[in-house]
């Protein structure tokens, strides 16, 4: 067995499937940390909203919901194609994982065109607009510098340093990117619905 | 309750001697013993730094006008930077240290579950310190450790505001690091046959604060994005002129700030159990209360942020955080009453860690007392803005953490150099502590009682007397520090007096390794004892026997604890 060979087919030793479940944990309890960020973000709109007598104030126009909508579709589009893709991997068969990852990337890449559409457009001068364009900023930020980690990985499987016996860079972008959608869901609710 | 006059440091002289290499504590490593050590030097220094600071404050407080300071601006400056100081770069890290250091030792594993991590996490802390101490020379932060708007926003022209908040997110997301990689190692890595009952309670103290960290701290980022952006990008989240709120910041700062506290109390209350049970040579009593009082106390920490602002908020709001406030002393009170417990009828070593963790019990529990006084409407209002609470969180956080830490340093620093503290020095030490802390911090009950606000430089004249016993005892209370630090000193390169592997006799499994540990901590797999507490059974001796046996002696050898010690037969006593 070649040395290649031996690291694609060999099984996990025992340290390394506990490092392997050391990360798993410490990823969630990241993103269980991480996501208070934006609970707190949702705080912060809620107390400011609190304190105006007419919300958005007099003159300003919320964000449209259809592009919103449109948004919110794509990326859970993307996350539903991620979630097939680290499967079919987990079935052995990571040009499927590929296939599905780039579609989702690209409807990934939609979500930020449209929110950052409606982000750009947004002035930030009342306190809608500001804590809009934080909110929607803050939350763009992330997608984007995750989407560029799901590339990398892509990229990865693509050189073969990632592979069915160590999928733990793809498993990490997908929950990653889980991550994207429901700290949108968090925000998409005050933002667009409530 | 009998008491042992000499106490029992299992000291050797002239053993073979460790090797020190105080160059690898300033370079990267991924060795947690090193991290641990890098966090308690690191943190010790900026409470030098921090406590020239505090001189300054109580120099400046010796008169009623302004005498050292130029300008109110400068004390305000002051201040700030003592309170920052001490909170988020010395009393954190300096638990945190000790938590990096010990806490995979006494779960017996190799390292933490991601070392490099854990060294990216120390060494945010040192860029966030010099940063925050630069601002001097940008127009120093003077908005207190609070940051308050507008005084953070529309009064504080400088950079230095700036600077104070970068710094503090740089420090907050260290600690969600650090915090990610307890809960972690705490989850995964313990030895088998290590249930979660059967953890030392420091590591369940070093848990309970790490979920407070993870919980509360993102609020913290979260404020301070929204305070740096309203400084340097133009928006207006604290300024209701254009539409923002002041209790907004107050809101989120304290929703982070009050488990602050306990990030700040939790770990302290750990090392104490340890040292207690160990210097009394009992179990600890109520070991499951202990441990899930920790938990409790992280929980309850989330429901009483508002007491903070009795004075801003909402009337009807006010009852409910007041019980909430109060309920968080049954937690406390539980401790407490089963640290008492465990020293009753113990054979006490009255050593310096001993000495120490006593103090720690008197002291705190004064704050805690005061804790529930200004949890009381009331009260909080009159009593609010004064040096009442000043006297309040000092008792808590120097009468309880400091000194936890102090008897933190004399119990484990044999097994992290491998040399004995001179017990005499450690006992000076202790006693030009704990008398001027309490002259110190006591008499500013009185002062906030009769009206004296905190923050200010100048005072009602008839406030000078107080003010001066208070300085006085400030400034031998600041002398006493460097006994410590000579102590240490003297200990490592001159005294030498070798600790051995066991010289507390301790049962928890840091102390089933030579001293210092070596790479990778233990020399095979550690089996750890049955109960880290069960002093004074025949089991305990046998496993102590086997470990010197293992390990090499620590003086004076283990001997049959009926005859080390006739009387004991006591229950639950003996070596």
């Amino acid at each position: 067995m070649t040395l290649n060979q031996d690291r694609i087919e060999r099984p996990l030793t025992r340290e390394e499937q506990i490092a392997l479940k050391n990360k798993r944990t410490g990823i969630t309890v990241f993103q269980i940390s991480w996501i208070l960020v934006f609970v707190c973000l949702v705080v912060v709109y809620f107390q400011l909203r609190s304190e105006q007598v007419v919300w958005p104030p007099a003159g300003v126009q919320p964000a449209a919901l259809l592009p919103g909508l449109l948004a919110t579709a794509a990326l859970f589009a993307s996350a539903a194609l991620v979630w097939r893709g680290l499967k079919t991997a987990r079935a052995g068969h990571l040009h499927g994982l590929m296939q599905q990852w780039l579609v989702a990337l690209a409807l990934g890449v939609a979500f930020v065109v449209i929110a950052g559409a409606q982000w750009s457009a947004m002035s930030g001068d009342n306190a809608y607009g500001m804590v809009f364009r934080v909110m929607v900023g803050y939350h763009l930020l992330h997608a984007i510098v995750i989407a560029i980690y799901m590339a990398a990985v892509l990229r990865s499987v693509r050189t073969g340093h990632v592979t069915v016996r160590d999928l733990w860079p793809a498993e990490a972008g997908a929950r990653l990117w889980y991550f994207v959608v429901a700290a949108w869901v968090l925000f998409f609710v005050p933002l667009y619905l409530v | 309750m009998a008491t042992i006059a000499q106490p029992l440091p299992g000291t050797r002289i002239e053993q073979p001697k460790p090797g020190l290499q105080i160059g690898k504590y300033f370079r990267w490593s991924v060795d947690h013993k090193i991290i641990g050590v890098q966090y308690l030097a690191l943190a010790f220094t900026f409470f030098i730094v921090g406590g020239t600071l505090a001189m300054g404050i109580r120099w400046e407080l010796l008169t009623p006008a302004t005498d050292l300071m130029a300008s109110g601006t400068a004390y305000n400056q002051l201040f700030t930077m003592h309170g920052t100081i001490m909170i988020f770069l010395w009393i954190i890290p300096a638990l945190a240290g000790f938590g990096n250091y010990l806490v995979p030792l006494m779960l017996g594993a190799k390292d933490m579950a991601f070392p490099w991590l854990n060294a990216l996490a120390f060494w945010m802390i040192p860029p966030a310190g010099i940063l925050l101490i630069l601002g001097y020379f940008a127009g120093q932060a003077e908005a207190g450790w609070t940051a308050y708007p507008p005084l953070s926003i529309l009064y504080s022209p400088g950079n230095g505001q700036t600077m104070w908040a970068v710094a503090i997110h740089l420090l907050g997301l260290s600690s969600i690091l650090g915090g990610i990689n307890f809960i972690v190692t705490i989850r995964n890595m313990r030895p088998e046959g290590m249930g979660w009952f059967d953890m030392p309670l420091f590591v369940w103290a070093v848990l309970a604060t790490s979920i407070i960290i993870v919980l509360a701290t993102p609020f913290l980022a979260g404020a301070l994005t929204l305070l740096i952006l309203d400084r340097v990008a133009g928006t207006s989240f604290f300024n209701p002129a254009n539409g923002g709120s002041v209790l907004l910041w107050q809101n989120v700062f304290w929703f982070y700030s009050h488990p602050a506290v306990y990030i700040m109390v939790v770990p302290a209350f750990g090392m104490l159990s340890e040292m207690l049970s160990i210097h009394s040579r009992k179990p600890i009593f109520g070991y499951r209360a202990i441990a899930l009082s920790s938990l409790a106390i992280a929980l309850l920490g989330f429901l009483v942020w508002a007491h903070h602002m009795f004075t801003s908020l909402t009337p009807a709001l006010r009852v409910p955080f007041m019980i909430t406030s109060m309920i968080i002393a049954v937690p406390t009170g539980i401790k407490i009453f089963s640290w008492i417990a465990t020293t009753w009828g113990g054979r006490i070593r009255l050593n310096s860690a001993m000495l120490f963790s006593l103090g720690f019990l008197s002291m705190f529990v004064i704050g805690g007392i005061s804790g529930v006084m200004v949890a009381a409407i009331p009260f909080d209002i009159h009593v609010h803005d004064t040096y009442f609470v000043v006297s309040h969180f000092h008792f808590v956080l120097y009468g309880g953490t400091v000194l936890a830490i102090y008897g933190g340093i004399y119990h484990w620093f044999p097994k992290i150099t491998g040399y004995m503290l001179n017990e005499r020095l450690g006992k000076w030490h202790f006693w030009l502590t704990w008398v001027p802390f309490f002259f110190t911090f006591f008499p500013m009950h009185m002062a906030g009682m009769l009206g004296m606000p905190r923050r200010v430089a100048v005072y009602a004249p008839e406030f000078q007397a107080l003010n001066q016993v208070i300085s006085i005892s400030a400034f031998v209370l600041g002398l006493s520090t460097f006994i410590l630090i000579y102590n240490i000193v003297w200990s490592l390169w001159k005294r030498k007096v070798v600790a051995g592997p066991n010289p507390w006799r301790a049962l928890t499994l840091e102390w089933n390794t030579s001293s210092p540990p070596p790479a990778f901590n233990f020399y095979g797999d550690p089996v750890p004892f049955r109960d880290p507490y069960g002093y004074g059974t025949k089991e305990a001796w046998d496993y102590l026997k086997e470990q010197a046996q293992e390990l090499g002696p620590s003086y004076p050898a283990n001997q049959p604890p009926e005859k080390a010690h006739p009387v004991a037969l006591a229950p639950a006593a003996g070596d």
